[in-house]
């Protein structure tokens, strides 16, 4: 158990990284600080249920406000939306493809029927999320302010 | 007194969860991150959790609305630790919603809403 305090302490100090880059400069050392601290003081006393707590407390936080960040951005969102696109396109020319010939196609004719539509219309469909993207002028990772009240 | 837009867009509006238990803690004196967590987490009587991501953003939008200050911590203190004290402005923001949460419970006793008056 003491060895897994240093080592949860060391986790959520990389997890920092993906948190608002404004918040991270600013406080991330106290936040690191802060959550050590209260890791310990929850161990001490509640044990593993008072780690367990602070754990979902900062999992919680980290829903909250490092992923909307990311979400937002266009490096993520855009390959987020293609690759969905290109998912649900596959998957529907494959359905497609056997329900047509379920005898007759083997796996790497429907494969290759389920690939053709997707790979054509992917391109297209970036350009289109990135002119969305950048439309709504999404440019960068940027603090909410929606995320007060608990 | 300044009413960042974050915070409270009209004066009448509630302060939010963690900004009012931030204020709360610091009412007591001057404190460092994880303490004003804790002295929130016992002020709320654990009803309120507050992480360091809640805690540091909060802290970043007071000091921003000059609500709160940095200063200077206790020469042997830890060095990375950053101090925070209330100022003016946050003082009367902290009376002005207490004085709102007063008056709610004023008015739930005159209608005989209060919890403690309608068990018995």
């Amino acid at each position: 158990m003491t060895d897994a305090l240093p080592l949860s302490s060391r986790i959520y100090s990389r997890l920092l990284v993906l948190y608002p880059e404004d918040l991270r400069r600013e406080f991330g050392a106290e936040m690191a600080l802060v959550f050590a601290e209260d890791l310990d003081a929850a161990r001490q006393e509640a044990g593993i249920l008072g780690v367990i707590r602070v754990w979902r407390c900062a999992l919680g936080e980290f829903f909250r406000f490092a992923l909307p960040g990311y979400v937002s951005s266009p490096a993520v969102r855009v390959p987020a939306i293609c690759c969905a696109v290109f998912m649900a396109m596959m998957s529907g020319n494959m359905a497609l493809a056997l329900r047509q010939s379920p005898h007759t196609a083997t796996l790497f004719q429907s494969a290759f029927i389920a690939l053709w539509l997707p790979m054509f219309t992917t391109p297209f469909i970036a350009l289109v999320a990135v002119w969305t993207c950048r439309g709504r002028g999404v440019t960068s990772l940027h603090l909410s302010h929606d995320d007060q009240g608990h | 007194m300044i009413y960042h837009e974050w915070i409270m867009p009209r004066s009448e509006q509630p302060i939010p969860p963690a900004a009012f238990f931030i204020l709360f803690a610091l009412a007591t004196g001057d404190k460092h991150g994880y303490a004003i967590m804790h002295e929130a987490r016992k002020l709320s009587d654990n009803t309120f959790q507050m992480g360091p991501a809640t805690l540091y953003t909060t802290v970043g939008r007071l000091l921003e609305s000059r609500w709160i200050e940095e200063v200077r911590g206790p020469d042997d203190g830890d060095p990375r630790r950053r101090y925070y004290r209330l100022t003016k402005p946050g003082k009367s923001a902290l009376h002005h919603e207490m004085e709102r949460m007063e008056a709610i419970v004023r008015k739930s006793k005159a209608l005989r809403l209060h919890p403690v008056e309608s068990r018995s």
